[in-house]
C-alpha cells in the first residue's frame, strides 16, 4: 500500500492507478491535513518546475560578462583620464610658480649682498661677511645675532638694521622684526620701499591686516618691489 | 504596454547587447543607492546582478506587466533585496541606512507586491533544495525539468519503483523545511487571518 506522500506525488504527475485513485479521493474527501499538503506539494512543484526550467544560469553567465566588461571599461575609462589629468596638474603648477608666484615666493626675503672689498677686511667686515653667508643659507638664527651686533655697533648704517629686520621675519619672529623696519619704512633712505613690504608682511602675520594693507599700498608704483606688493595686496583682499 | 518593457524583453531574451545597455542606463544609479546605504560598490554589483535575475523570474509570469518606469522598478526590486541582505547581517553593524530604504511599501511596490512575493518563495524554495542531501537534490532538479522519470530513473541507476517512492520521501521532507521556515510560516499566518 502506498504512503500518503506517494500518493500526492502520483497524483500531481498524474501516474495515479486506479485503485490509487479511489485511496486517494478518499483522503482528500476527509483529510483537511492531506488536502492542505497536497496544496503545499503542488504549489512547490509548480515554483520548482518554474525556476528549474528557465534560463537562470545563461543569464547569470551573461550578466556576469557584462558587469565585468562594464567595470573594466569604467577603470580603463578612470586610468584614461589619468595621464592627462597628470600632465595637466604638472603643467598648472608650474604655470603657477611661473606666472603666479605663491605666497611663499611673496615671502621669499632677497639675497644679502656682500661687501667684500679686497684689502679693506676688518672684523666689522668679516662680522658682515659672516652674517651674509648664514642668512643667504637662510640660517638665520645664526645671522641675527651678528647683524644684531653690527646694529647696535653702528645704528647709523642702515643696512645693517634693514637685513636684521628681515633676519628676524626669517626666523617668524615678526613682532621683532617690525620695530626694526617700521624706522626704516617711515624714513626716507634707499631701504624704504623694500622695509615697507617686508613690514607689511610682518603686520600681515600678527594679524594686522589693515595696516599691513596701508603699508603695502604705500609703496611706491616706480619701486621694484611694487609688484610683488600689489599681488600680495591682491591676495589679502 | 509601458515604452520600458523593451528593457524586460532584453531579460527574457538573454540578450547581450540590450543587458550592455541595461549596465550603462541603470548600473551606476543601483550602486550608489547601495553606496549611499551602507554597502560597497561590490554589493552594489551583486545587487543589481540579483535584481535583474529576480526581474526576469517576475516577468516569465504571463501576468506581469511593467507599470512604471524600468528604472523605478529596479530601484524599487534593488532596495528589497539590499533590506533582506540588511536584515541578513545581523552581526554587522548597520549605518547610514536611508529612512525610505526602509520605508519601501509605495504604491509601485504595491502593484509589483505579488510577483515579488512569488520570486521570493521560489528563491527560498530552491536555497531549501539545497539543504537535502545530494541524491534529494538531484531527483528533485531532475523531475521537476523532465516529465520522462523512466528515462531519469535509469540514468541515476534507479529503479523506476525507487525514484517514485525516493521522489515522494525527498518532496515531503522538503515541505517539511517549507512549513517551517519564517517567510511561508508568515504568509500562512497571514492567509488564515
Amino acid at each position: 500500500m502506498k504512503t500518503r506522500e506517494e500518493l500526492i506525488q502520483d497524483y500531481i504527475d498524474q501516474v495515479l492507478s486506479p485503485a490509487d485513485k479511489q485511496l486517494f479521493d478518499t483522503l482528500y474527501e476527509s483529510d483537511t491535513e492531506f488536502r492542505a499538503e497536497l496544496k503545499l506539494q503542488e504549489e512547490m512543484t509548480n515554483l520548482l518546475s518554474r525556476r528549474l526550467s528557465s534560463e537562470e544560469e545563461t543569464l547569470r553567465t551573461n550578466l556576469k560578462k557584462v558587469e565585468t566588461t562594464y567595470r573594466k571599461g569604467k577603470v580603463i575609462l578612470w586610468k584614461q583620464w589619468l595621464i592627462p589629468l597628470a600632465a595637466a596638474a604638472c603643467l598648472l603648477i608650474v604655470a603657477k610658480f611661473v606666472f603666479f608666484p605663491s605666497d611663499t615666493a611673496l615671502y621669499e626675503l632677497p639675497e644679502m649682498r656682500s661687501e667684500i672689498v679686497r684689502g679693506n677686511q676688518n672684523n666689522e667686515a668679516d662680522s658682515y661677511e659672516r652674517a651674509v653667508e648664514a642668512f643667504n643659507a637662510k640660517d638665520y638664527q645664526e645671522s641675527t645675532p651678528i647683524l644684531l651686533e653690527l646694529h647696535y655697533a653702528d645704528k647709523a648704517i642702515l643696512q645693517y638694521q634693514f637685513y636684521l629686520g628681515l633676519s628676524l621675519i626669517g626666523e617668524k619672529k615678526f613682532d621683532d622684526a617690525q620695530k626694526y623696519l617700521l624706522f626704516l619704512a617711515d624714513g626716507e633712505s634707499v631701504f624704504q620701499q623694500e622695509a615697507s613690504y617686508y613690514l607689511g608682511i610682518a603686520l600681515m602675520e600678527l594679524g594686522q591686516t589693515e595696516q599691513a594693507k596701508q603699508r603695502l599700498s604705500n609703496i611706491d608704483p616706480s619701486s621694484k618691489i611694487y609688484e610683488r606688493a600689489k599681488k600680495l595686496l591682491d591676495s589679502i583682499k | 504596454m509601458h515604452s520600458d518593457q523593451k528593457y524586460i524583453q532584453f531579460l527574457l531574451q538573454n540578450n547581450g547587447e540590450g543587458i550592455q545597455h541595461i549596465y550603462r542606463k541603470f548600473a551606476d544609479k543601483v550602486v550608489a543607492l547601495i553606496r549611499h546605504n551602507s554597502g560597497t560598490d561590490d554589493d552594489g554589483f551583486d545587487i543589481l546582478q540579483e535584481s535583474l535575475v529576480d526581474i526576469y523570474h517576475m516577468a516569465k509570469y504571463k501576468d506581469f506587466q511593467l507599470t512604471t518606469s524600468f528604472e523605478s522598478f529596479l530601484l524599487l526590486v534593488s532596495k528589497r533585496k539590499w533590506l533582506n541582505e540588511l536584515k541578513k547581517r545581523k552581526n554587522k553593524e548597520v549605518t547610514n541606512v536611508e529612512n525610505y530604504v526602509f520605508d519601501i511599501e509605495d504604491d509601485s511596490q504595491a502593484a509589483y507586491r505579488d510577483h515579488m512575493t512569488l520570486v521570493e518563495k521560489e528563491k527560498i524554495l530552491m536555497e531549501l533544495v539545497d539543504t537535502l542531501g545530494e541524491r534529494c537534490q538531484e531527483i528533485i532538479k531532475r523531475c521537476m525539468v523532465s516529465k520522462n522519470q523512466e528515462k531519469i530513473a535509469i540514468s541515476l541507476g534507479l529503479t523506476y519503483a525507487y525514484l517514485r517512492k525516493k521522489k515522494s520521501e525527498c518532496m515531503a521532507k522538503l515541505g517539511e523545511r517549507v512549513k517551517a521556515h519564517p517567510f511561508f510560516k508568515g504568509n500562512r499566518e497571514k492567509t488564515n487571518r
